[in-house]
């Protein structure tokens, strides 16, 4: 997949994208599909979420299936306060998943319903080298 | 000797973080590592020693968003 700069290009960052399809990872009947569907799809950037590992889990991490040239989208959709979701962006960073952050910060366990202040809060927090921050 | 592992009190013989990743049976080229809330890089798992009530998270990119 090429990311080919036109007049419609989106900028995220100073990274240009072609697609503006933007894709989450959460309801996939079968992780075998997840390249195919971004190739078909053209999307070029897709969501991850960070969470303790499950010893019983059989599947392989998600990474595994996602092509090397679509970039990664990581969220702190696990975390419960500004704090938590600066921690999540930074071990994103670390775990080599590049500067790209989605900002959610979730309070309401039952809907999933976003704590709206909570998500507005972690940019005056993070490290002076700053994470292209993407609050969707 | 007891660690803190995801939030549950753990008995561990192993002495490094490598080792007790793979004792407890985790996949260590999937899963990142923090002691004590500091992150620790892959390549320094085998010198990292685990120390009496230190806290350890295991971490994996799931599937979400």
């Amino acid at each position: 997949m090429s990311t080919k700069e036109t007049d419609d290009t989106l900028y995220f960052g100073d990274v240009p994208f072609t697609s503006r399809l933007l894709t989450g990872t959460g309801k996939f009947a079968s992780r075998d599909i997840i390249a195919p569907m971004l190739e078909a799809s053209g999307s070029e950037l897709i969501t991850v979420a960070l969470r303790r590992v499950d010893p019983n889990a059989k599947e392989k991490d998600i990474l595994q299936y996602i092509p090397k040239l679509v970039r990664i989208l990581p969220n702190t959709s696990g975390a419960r306060t500004a704090e938590e979701a600066v921690r999540i962006a930074r071990i994103a960073r670390e775990a080599g998943c590049g500067d790209f952050i989605k900002i959610e910060v979730i309070t309401d366990m039952k809907y999933l319903l976003p704590d709206n202040a909570g998500t507005l809060k972690p940019p005056r927090s993070w490290p002076r080298k700053a994470l292209s921050s993407c609050p969707i | 000797m007891h660690i803190i592992l995801n939030g549950e009190q753990t008995v561990i013989s192993s002495q490094s973080l490598h080792a007790m990743i793979v004792e407890k049976g985790f996949d260590p080229d999937t899963v990142i590592a923090e002691v004590n809330f500091q992150l620790i890089k892959k390549n320094d798992w085998e010198q990292t020693t685990l120390n009496e009530g230190d806290t350890v998270e295991l971490l994996s990119f799931v599937g979400g968003g």
